[in-house]
């Protein structure tokens, strides 16, 4: 079975937020609340003339080790056959104890508002009809049906790579084994299946 | 593993994607025009577009989009379409959103009726025009105001950008527009400069960001020249915060070095440009030798053949000057010696005057321009010059100051020095360009005519605006507006305008009764506006406002999609289908795709029944005009396409049997289907299900059909004219302007800034999320997404430098005035140390101000209440960052 991961690659990402607005529409995650499952930091650093600026896209990491799902209490948080790490969203408590675990911030509450005007915008196509917490699934959806995530596949730069990182031959493998992709917080333990090219 | 209830669970967490059918479209959110597809299912008994992807097909975009490709789905789904003809309520005023719902019918009587009413005479109309009106249009806009006889197009974005920038690349090159005739080849591109330029790659155009981000994977070296430190810049290498409008004294430099130090491709120059042409003095000016025919275009140049030492005559129209008029071949010389005389004059090669045009911009001048150290420049063109493939890109949004043609040509200069066309790594021209270049070339050959949308390159704007410069070319002897504004302006010892295409040039003065023409008042009395929103994405908004609510102007008429500020001020407004409504009338050349490619638009979802596609509006007033018989003529000759099938095709839309829409695609199916020896209905079946066919690939085509090697430019002399024949033929007309220098000249932004700490350089540009080429901003999820970085893209950038001294802080309310024209708007200041500490930035795009617009309406400020209406003298191009602007809290 093919270990999916995912290299961003910080060199090329130019900010665009096509990857954010993919995953919106795709994923029919609540813009109207700012809230994303993949967001793109925009970091200015140094003093003028010698400042800096960089695009860092967020996104869950997937953790082999995910800090979320040891603590919640409800089982909700599991991980998939293809290691990805999701939420049952009817039995999510909504208590947030996993958005507090979680050291990348990828959680959000998906609140009683919000699957209001889901209904309202998307009506009976309506992805999300409970209160939950939401994340991003790596578009497991989308993998089952043979397709690249869908912030992957629109990705003007080619920033967002996904693949099998078991395959040696696969781009992303390539890049984590060179030590060209590395993981966020490594310290941390989590392990994650998302590496970043900085 | 995870359990078999878990596996339940994760499948039925469905993505949009999930069960859809998937329509190929064209986005309609810039002028990348990417091939997309349209995902649909039904949703409450709906056929619903639920999700757009990139074609993976698509030579141009490569399966990918941008947010706004992404989320340009939501227009379809505005709570505020206009789904049925509006007629303004008697009394109401323009600017009032107070009209009552109408047919069609008493929407088009209505419209003839005032025109009847008002004795509205066809001069007296004018089209405007957005970016799709022009894109898929043309040859419906074009024919319909020569066979009505209404002489005025003013279209967007012509003085905004294209008219004004690509000019100027273009008189090097001899194409025409840079968004549809040029893909630069990044991705094997080694070093790559920028100027004045966020829009055209990083904010955002998908077809250069997918090329570009193999670049920055692959590690070339990227230069950015920008005052502020963009999105663009971000990606730099180096990024250079140049004084805002001097990039042409960079360029300068550049050349000035790479001459001196012999870093340019010699074989190259001296083969496929004007370099080695033997020119001479007169008056002051550098006159290259040469014969021209009764319409003054060129029939020979001569050079010294570097083998025999003699002079040789060349043809006039040519891609390579190594072969002379008999036909033999010849090496010719860049440098001939001192004192060399020809036919009793003395002469030297256009390269050896641009070698001495350039002795004093050296980078030691330009550093006191551009405020960039002399060293940077010098080490910048040395590793440019010595590395390949070396590529200035050509720029996206001319404008800004009147210098930007010259600095858009300069930049074509230094791709010339280095023989970066077709090549790669270097500007890789359209497909669809090289087809026309060859068709114009077979057609030249055979003594035939070429029809006016098939010209190549340069030889399109030329001749079509030129037919709207010509009283001649009108029964009524009235030229457009702003021509007959730029004839009385020379009347009157000003200089006017020598070539004011599809411009607002005059317009106030046209609809004040002001403007006289042949001893007469030239009036505009009413306006059709497809696609536009000149409220916006004019300069500047009051003088516009000011003009659709003049007494005078008797009818405005607004085909739009939602209702944007300037349908505010119509009187009849009439529904349009969007872009995953409607079916195409035609087949179009898939943008700039180096590969030869069709493509066109397949209806995705039903429109509103009440909506109707542009094709079907225009024919309609056609009718009503009574020029159907000549509107179809003129299509036909304009396109080529047969016309009796265009007779058979829309005589069965006049008897309700199909759309006129339908109509016109038939005929284009038709034909395309001739041309590629196959049927409409395979055609149809095939573009169905690939969205974009390619008819032959980049490789192909660059076996025989490279400019340069193969082909002749549409320049007057068919090569690279580094010494530009189209400026010196302005000189002669006109006498001589620096803004029409022929040679290499610099003339610095006409900007003097006090030294005052309140007072700022003005800039603006784009970010990724917005689109000035749609009249909808109204998008939710882009909104979304430009309100996360609220600071960064609706905020007045200021560097902490001066907002201390100013005490300004970012989120603080402070006043923009313009110190020319007193202009004033009011903005949130963003105080950052991206940008430059004696200039201010903003975005375009923000500022809407219709209420109906629920998401954008008052979010922002609107550009173009501060850019004031100034013009440069070629094209009318706005000088739209020419001011300073004081800024208090
Ligand atoms: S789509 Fe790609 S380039 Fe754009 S912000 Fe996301 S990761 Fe970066
Ligand atoms: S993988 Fe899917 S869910 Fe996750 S951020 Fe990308 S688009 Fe969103
Ligand atoms: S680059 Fe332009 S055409 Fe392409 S997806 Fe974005 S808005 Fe649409």
């Amino acid at each position: 079975m093919a270990r999916y991961g995912m290299v961003i690659d910080l060199r090329s990402c130019v900010g665009c937020q096509a990857c954010s607005a993919a995953c919106a529409l795709e994923n029919q995650t609540p813009y109207w609340s700012d809230k994303w499952r993949t967001k793109v930091l925009d970091i200015q650093t140094g003093q003028y003339p010698n400042t800096g600026r960089y695009f860092v896209p967020t996104i869950c990491m997937h953790c082999e080790e995910p800090a979320c799902m040891t603590v919640c209490p409800s089982k909700a948080t599991f991980k998939n056959d293809d290691g990805f790490v999701l939420v049952n969203y009817d039995t999510c408590l909504g208590c947030k104890a996993c958005m507090a675990a979680c050291p990348y911030g990828a959680r959000y509450v998906y609140d009683k508002n919000d699957v209001r005007q889901a209904k309202e915008v998307y009506g009976e196509a309506a992805q999300h009809t409970k209160v939950h917490i939401d994340k991003c699934t790596f578009c497991q959806d989308r993998i089952a049906l043979g397709m690249e995530p869908a912030c992957v596949s629109t990705c003007p730069t080619l920033s967002r790579m996904v693949g099998d990182l078991d395959d040696p031959a696969s781009a992303v493998a390539k890049a984590v084994s060179s030590g060209l992709a590395k993981p966020l917080r490594p310290d941390l333990g989590t392990n994650p299946r998302v590496y970043y090219i900085y | 593993m995870s359990s078999q209830k878990e596996r339940n669970v994760a499948a039925r967490q469905s993505t949009s994607s999930r069960d859809v059918e998937w329509v190929p479209s064209i986005c309609n959110f810039c002028s990348t025009v990417c091939n997309v597809r349209v995902g649909v299912k039904t949703v409450n008994g709906k056929k619903t577009a639920v999700k757009i992807e990139g074609n993976p097909n698509s030579p141009l975009n490569r399966g990918k989009t941008c947010a706004r490709g992404q989320a340009g789905l939501r227009q379809t789904y505005d709570a505020q379409r206009l789904t049925t003809p509006l007629i303004r309520v008697p009394g109401s005023k323009r600017g009032e959103w107070n009209f009552r719902p109408a047919s069609w019918e008493e929407a088009y009587g209505y419209v003839m009726q005032k025109l009847q009413e008002n004795q509205v005479q066809p001069w007296e109309m004018s089209m405007v025009g957005g970016w799709t009106s022009c894109v898929f249009y043309m040859p419906l806009a074009l024919s319909f105001v020569f066979s009505t006889g209404i002489p005025n197009i003013v279209a967007s974005p012509m003085q905004q950008c294209v008219a004004a920038g690509h000019f100027g690349n273009d008189m090097v090159t001899g194409n025409f527009n840079f968004h549809d005739e040029v893909l630069a080849d990044f991705e094997n591109a080694q070093y790559i400069i920028f100027s004045m330029t966020n829009s055209g790659v990083a904010a955002a155009s998908t077809s250069r960001l997918v090329r570009f981000a193999e670049a920055k994977k692959r590690g070339a070296k990227v230069i950015v020249l920008d005052p502020r430190l963009s999105e663009m810049a971000a990606k730099a290498d180096e990024w250079l915060a140049i004084k805002p409008g001097t990039d042409s004294a960079f360029f300068l430099a550049m050349i000035h070095v790479m001459l001196r130090k012999g870093l340019y491709e010699k074989d190259f120059l001296i083969k496929h440009s004007n370099m080695p042409f033997l020119a001479m003095e007169h008056q002051g000016m550098v006159v290259p030798m040469m014969e021209t025919n009764e319409q003054g275009f060129p029939t020979a140049f001569w050079v010294r053949d570097q083998i025999s030492g003699e002079v040789r005559k060349l043809p006039g129209y040519s891609n390579t000057n190594a072969v002379d008029v008999d036909g033999k071949n010849i090496v010719p010389s860049l440098e001939v010696p001192k004192d060399f005389e020809f036919n009793g004059q003395k002469v030297k090669t256009i390269f050896q005057y641009m070698v001495e045009q350039s002795a004093k911009f050296t980078p030691a001048w330009a550093e006191q321009e551009t405020s960039i150290p002399a060293a940077t420049i010098e080490r910048i063109a040395v590793e440019f010059g010595q590395t390949r493939p070396a590529l200035v890109d050509p720029g996206w949004h001319g404008a800004r100051y009147e210098n930007i043609l010259n600095t858009r040509r300069l930049q074509s200069i230094v791709q010339a020095l280095v023989g970066g066309f077709d090549v790669p790594g270097g500007w890789m021209m359209s497909g669809e360009y090289r087809e026309k270049l060859m068709h114009f070339l077979q057609a030249m050959q055979k003594g035939e005519q070429v029809p006016l949308l098939s010209l190549p390159g340069l030889q399109f704007p030329l001749t079509a605006a030129g037919k709207f410069f010509d009283p001649r070319e009108w029964s009524h002897g009235h030229p457009s507006f702003a021509m007959a504004k730029s004839m009385s302006d020379k009347a009157e010892g000003k200089p006017g305008i020598i070539f004011p295409a599809f411009s607002d040039y005059g317009l106030d003065e046209a609809v004040e009764g002001k403007l006289m023409f042949n001893g007469e008042p030239y009036r505009i009395k009413a306006l059709i506006m497809n696609a536009a929103n000149p409220v916006r994405h004019f300069y500047p908004e009051s003088r516009w406002k000011k003009l659709l609510t003049h007494p005078n102007m008797a009818l405005i008429v607004a085909i739009d999609i939602v209702p944007s500020d300037t349908a505010a001020y119509a009187d009849v407004i009439l529904p349009n289908q969007n872009y995953i409504e409607r079916e195409e009338p035609f087949i179009y050349g898939a943008g700039p795709s180096t590969d030869l490619a069709i493509t066109t638009r397949f209806s995705a979802v039903d429109p509103h029944p009440q909506t109707k596609g542009t094709a079907d509006i225009l024919f309609e007033f056609v009718i009503g005009f009574g020029a159907l018989d000549k509107f179809m003529e003129t299509i036909s000759a304009f396109t080529g396409y047969d016309l009796n099938d265009i007779k058979a095709e829309v005589g069965k839309a006049t008897k309700g049997e199909q759309s006129f829409t339908k109509a016109m695609r038939n005929v284009s199916f038709k034909h395309h289907a001739n041309n590629l020896k196959t049927t409409p209905e395979k055609l149809e079946v095939r573009l169905r299900k690939e969205g974009v066919v390619v008819v032959e690939p980049k490789e192909k085509l660059l076996e025989h059909a490279a400019i340069c090697r193969h082909l002749p430019v549409p320049t007057p002399s068919g090569r690279i004219e580094i010494y530009s024949l189209l400026l010196a033929g302005f000189v002669q007309q006109q006498g001589y302007r620096v803004n029409w220098d022929p040679g290499l000249v610099y003339f610095p932004p006409q900007v003097n800034q006090e030294k005052k700490p309140n007072e700022f350089f003005f800039t603006y540009g784009k970010v990724p999320t917005v689109s000035y080429a749609s009249t909808n901003s109204n998008n939710p999820i882009l909104m979304a997404l430009s309100k996360n970085k609220e600071d960064e893209f609706m905020g007045l950038w200021i560097n902490p430098q001066r907002a201390n001294l100013l005490n300004i802080k970012t989120g603080d309310v402070v006043t923009l005035e313009n110190c020319q024209s007193g202009q004033k708007a009011e903005i949130k200041a963003f105080v950052t140390e991206m940008v430059r500490p004696d200039t201010v930035f903003m975005s375009s795009s923000f500022g809407t101000e219709n209420p109906l617009l629920k998401f954008s309406a008052g979010v922002g400020t609107a550009l173009n209440k501060i850019v004031p209406y100034q013009v440069e003298p070629i094209v009318s191009a706005f000088r739209s960052q020419e001011f300073t602007v004081r800024v208090t809290k």
